[in-house]
């Protein structure tokens, strides 16, 4: 015992002593400054999983007065992360709009459009393969459902947001090419009716298709949802209340 | 002397290990993370809804009845489909 005595007395030992405590202090003070709380985290409130959460999440609208089953199916997206987190679109077809959400479920934009003409939620298989002149009245619906949107080109040439490329559903300008059937006459009419026009594709207004939708698109995809007409919101979308799930809570 | 040598070398292996971590934790920071995504915030554009300028009646002349047709839309729920860069489709003729 007497040299290790000897040796923790010794000028040697001071330094392996302080070399070790100065790690410690070191290692203790980076891990006190680096590890950060869970609400300092580079995550958004509405990227916490429902269990980190202590309520709802719901789609800020501001002044706008959407129908009730958008603000339904946006709070239910926004509560539950269904669009991934990103921005999306709601379209309502029983009042011909749409609203585009951003990342945080925010409201930046809505506008008037036009949908196809028959009134339905459900698309006719093979539609999309078929040319235009041999689409009938009755089958010129904008179906309803979860739709990944994309930039695309139609035939004309024209950029488009595909919603159901398979069955030929775009977002695009308003087509003039017709003028009998008047569409901006229809995208600038308060009747509801008249905005039903197309063979099934969403026209919006030309500012509003340039200035809201194409950038969205332009490096990303982005959920579209479409809101039935005919069968029940909670039918086509395997959705929740979120003002009821936290009621008990 | 014995207590300057302990100080001394606590002091010196606390900054070593410090400056280490700290210089670890600005390259791991550093190093480039996904790509923004474009936002469309920042400009609130409300396109306003109808001017009440056209309710001529010919609206209703060409409504059809409902689809009955089969559904092939799908109720959700990946949540993962918004991100990442698009290789666009062919082009094709959609329904005007």
């Amino acid at each position: 015992m007497k040299p290790i005595g000897k040796w923790l007395s010794s000028s040697s030992a001071q330094v392996v002593a302080g070399t070790c405590a100065g790690v410690i202090l070191g290692v203790a003070g980076l891990l006190a400054f680096s590890a950060p709380a869970p609400s300092q985290a580079n995550v958004k409130p509405s990227e916490w999983t429902a269990a980190q959460r202590t309520g709802p999440l719901f789609a800020a609208f501001g002044q706008a007065t959407p129908a009730e089953d958008v603000r339904d199916l946006a709070d239910w997206v926004a509560d539950s992360g269904d669009a991934g987190h990103g921005p999306f679109l709601v379209i309502d077809k029983k009042n011909a709009r749409m609203y585009i959400f951003d990342s945080n479920s925010t409201l930046v934009a809505d506008s008037t459009i036009l949908l196809g003409g028959a009134r339905g939620d459900d698309t006719v298989p093979g539609i999309g393969s078929r040319p235009i002149e041999q689409v009938r009245p009755e089958e010129r619906t904008t179906p309803a459902g979860r739709f990944v949107g994309e930039r695309g080109h139609d035939a004309r040439g024209e950029d488009v947001v595909w919603v159901d490329y398979d069955a030929a559903v775009s977002i695009h300008r308003v087509l003039t090419t017709n003028p009998a059937e008047r569409r901006l006459e229809r995208l600038a009419s308060a009747s509801r009716e008249d905005k039903r026009i197309s063979y099934g594709c969403i026209n919006v207004p030309k500012a509003f298709y340039e200035k809201q939708v194409q950038p969205l698109f332009a490096r990303r995809r982005a959920v579209v949802y479409v809101l039935p007409e005919v069968k029940r919101l909670h039918d086509v979308f395997n959705m929740y209340e979120v003002r009821t799930r936290y009621a008990g809570r | 002397m014995k207590v300057n040598k302990f100080l001394g070398a606590t002091i010196l292996s606390a900054s070593v290990v410090s400056g280490i971590g700290i210089a670890y934790a600005q390259t791991s920071s550093s190093t480039p993370s996904a790509a923004p995504s474009p936002s469309t915030s920042g400009t609130q554009y409300n396109q306003s809804s109808a001017a009440a300028s056209d309710n001529s009646s010919n609206a209703n002349s060409n409504m059809s009845a409902p689809s009955s047709t089969s559904s092939s839309t799908t109720s959700s729920s990946n949540a993962s489909d918004s991100a990442g860069a698009v290789a666009e489709r062919q082009p094709r003729a959609d329904r005007n």
